[in-house]
């Protein structure tokens, strides 16, 4: 017979066959369905409590921001030059102090306070209206937030202080991209100044077009960085305050602040005009200068070295069963003896929790080493389904063979059926983990990690709430450990993304897996396996005073 | 209930158009594990696996070709991935002697779908993995070799001793059943 026919003709049979379906076959599909559903909840919730955690931080970093923008705003303007500026607005008394927030401005004359909405503007007329037109940086990492105020012409008030050369002028970098903060090197544009004070051959109040780090900023010193200021033909390098972040450099106020305390303090040294160029002979009429109340927040900055870490897990355990046979169980007692064999075992684990609390010790520019406690508890649902023998010994008399006596003698009464034993049983596991962590990334107040190392399961336990005395048996040479409580190693390998708040602490967020390399063989575990998890921890760190 | 009915409320999880779909084909999937399978245990492992997955992923049958067809593509990549695991030994076996051998056709109508089940399940993992992706399902020798990982001609080296074997043990069956 030639082989392909051969091979149909065993096709036929084989594909027309159908074999006895196992008893029970259905119930185990639908329970398995039933448990999926558990799983897809339990990460459907962990991923709405890292949403929640996210937006949290989101809306307080915004209301942060806000708090900062407000101060950035508040300008002041010196009341010794209010006549001059207005000249259109004689009624008006000299201004001392002018406040600026999203939708009012306040403006503080010698005896009136007045507050005015803001409203679109384009131009400034000296005298009647102003312009504070400004794209304002509150915070490179973050966005750029663009605030148009006017005070309508009618308002006597809005006189501003800020008005000069001509009848226009702004704050604020008007179109002006606003770069990241790793890119301190480049040029950013920035608003335009006037320097208070003709200085080394700068002309008073004379606009100011670019300031422009010098030296990358030194987020670990905390140290003062120099900048470039370049007017019309001239470039000047001075020292700032500005450290460890570069928010300051594209805030005109703080370096105007900056040039500002140089030059009361009478150190003309640190301004130093390093080119040269055609100076710009139309004299910019004086008016007043910008200052900012605002300080460079170097806190937040500073990196701390030591933290610590507290955390909780969820995780879905998996397991990988050695092969077993069966399951023998006896149970003795007086006149009484239960033989079950389970040929048909299954157990399942459940959705886990665990929790942990841990060091993290900055080891390098971008390396952190990190080692701890973790405690973590995992259920197993079991089900054992066998023959069971019973077996009862009663004692009887009678007659002895001479038909004389009664004698005593024993009479074993067995019967035998399936049994089906369902459990919940339980592993718990106190582990030291012992990890690095690199920093793949940082902004501002977001930083991804990535994680990596072991956690030593230096004591392993198991539970068994089903009685009687079990003994498995395995294919191939499977021997259970003699400890009740094991000693095992997992590799982990994780990514954490953290959120600052504030200066000291940090919520994060780590998906992760950990890898189990030893078979957990404690004695009346019901099958030996390794249990790997996959999950996330949710935690907080915060930074020791180190 | 037609097929396509069972694979719409299938495919809206209705739980009871999902125990209908399988009192239909249970029978002939657990067939297919069987074929795979070492021991019923394990059959039983894939049965419930290979269901869970038609479930899971019945959305994705496109009405090209037999229902049933596609349910054993499914079951037959759930019981590979399975058999993989063990990593089989794809080693020689003695063949089997035997008094008579018939070579005609007319012998298999005789022998009936069960005995030829057990038969193919009496052959080597080897042989047996190759025989039933090769013959009964269908794979080419070169996505034999892509499934199990190994060379296309240990699939049809391994084939050839398989469909010897079977031969042999068919013929062997044929004449205790004449005797």
């Amino acid at each position: 017979m030639k082989n392909s026919l051969f091979d149909n003709l065993v096709k036929n049979k084989a594909l027309e066959h159908e074999a006895p379906v196992p008893p029970g076959a259905w119930a185990n599909i639908s329970k398995e369905k039933d448990r999926k559903r558990p799983l897809v909840i339990w990460w459907t919730l962990g991923l709405l409590l890292v949403c929640v955690c996210v937006s949290t931080s989101l809306v307080y970093n915004g209301r942060m921001e806000s708090k900062t923008k407000e101060k950035q705003l508040a300008i002041v303007v010196h009341p010794g030059n209010a006549a001059e500026l207005n000249k259109n607005n004689s009624n008006e008394k000299s201004i001392t102090t002018q406040q600026v927030d999203d939708k009012n401005v306040t403006i503080e004359t010698g005896d009136s306070l007045t507050t005015t909405l803001i409203q679109n503007s384009s131009d400034v007329t000296a005298g009647n209206t102003v312009d504070i037109e400004k794209e304002e940086p509150v915070s490179l990492s973050t966005r750029n937030s663009k605030i148009k105020h006017k005070i309508p012409a009618d308002k006597p008030g809005a006189t501003n202080a800020i008005v000069k050369a001509g009848n226009t002028t702004t704050i604020g970098n008007n179109r002006s991209k606003i770069r990241t903060a790793a890119k301190n090197k480049r040029k950013q544009n920035v608003p335009s100044l006037s320097i208070p004070t003709a200085y080394n051959g700068l002309e008073e109040n004379q606009d100011v077009q670019t300031i422009s780090a010098i030296n990358k900023l030194k987020k670990k010193t905390n140290a003062a960085t120099k900048v470039k200021i370049q007017a019309p033909g001239i470039e000047y390098e001075t020292a700032t305050s500005i450290a460890g972040s570069d928010d300051g450099l594209s805030d005109p106020a703080v370096v105007n602040s900056d040039i500002e305390k140089n030059i009361h303090a009478g150190d003309s040294t640190q301004l130093v005009q390093t080119t040269a160029g055609n100076k710009r002979s139309t004299p910019v009429q004086p008016v007043d200068s910008v200052t900012s109340i605002l300080q460079p927040q170097k806190e937040n900055n500073r990196k701390r070295l030591l933290y610590v870490d507290i955390s909780g897990s969820a995780f879905q355990p998996v397991q990988q069963n050695a092969r077993l046979l069966s399951i023998n169980r006896t149970n003795t007692g007086p006149l009484f003896l239960s033989e079950y064999k389970a040929a048909n075992v299954r157990t399942a684990l459940d959705p886990a929790f665990g929790a942990s609390v841990a060091l993290r010790k900055s080891i390098g520019k971008k390396v952190y080493l990190s080692a701890g406690f973790q405690y973590a508890v995992i259920k197993e649902a079991v089900r054992l389904e066998g023959e069971e023998t019973n077996t009862r010994y009663s004692i009887v008399k009678r007659l002895s063979p001479s038909g004389t006596s009664l004698v005593d003698d024993t009479v074993a009464n067995t019967s035998t059926g399936t049994r089906i034993i369902s459990a919940v049983n339980s592993y718990r596991f106190a582990s030291i983990p012992v990890l690095l962590q690199y920093e793949l990334s940082a902004h501002r107040s977001w930083s991804l990690l990535l994680a990596g190392g072991f956690y030593f399961n230096v004591h392993s336990s198991y539970q068994n709430s089903i009685g009687g005395k079990l003994q498995p048996f395995y294919a191939g040479n499977v021997q259970p450990g003699r400890k009740q409580s094991g000693f095992t190693v997992d590799g982990y390998a994780g990514a954490r993304l953290s959120r600052s708040l504030g200066t000291k602490f940090q919520l994060y967020a780590e998906p992760g897996f950990q890898f189990n390399f030893m078979r957990y063989k404690m004695p009346g575990m019901i099958n030996f396996k390794r249990i790997h998890r996959a999950g996330i921890h949710i935690g907080f760190s915060y930074a020791l005073p180190y | 209930m037609t097929e396509n009915d069972l694979i719409k409320g299938c495919i809206n999880k209705g739980r009871d158009h999902q125990r209908l779909l399988f009192e239909q084909y249970a029978g002939k999937m657990m067939s297919v594990c069987l074929r795979y399978a070492t021991d019923e245990q394990e059959a039983q492992d894939i049965l419930q696996q290979g269901f869970i997955k038609v479930f899971d992923y019945i959305h994705q049958f496109k009405h090209e070709g037999s229902f049933e067809g596609w349910m054993r593509r499914v079951f037959a990549s759930v019981a590979i991935r399975q058999v993989r695991k063990k990593k089989i030994r794809f080693a020689d076996v003695a063949a089997i002697d035997t008094n008579g051998e018939s070579e005609d056709p007319a012998v298999f109508s005789k022998i009936s779908e069960a005995e030829i089940h057990r038969l193919i399940r009496q052959l080597p993992d080897g042989y047996r993995t190759v025989f039933n992706l090769h013959v009964i399902e269908g794979y080419t020798h070169e996505e034999i070799a892509v499934l199990l990982k190994i060379q296309a001609t240990t699939s049809r080296t391994q084939l050839l001793k398989a469909r010897k074997l079977l031969q042999a043990l068919i013929s062997k069956c044929f004449n205790l059943v004449v005797l």
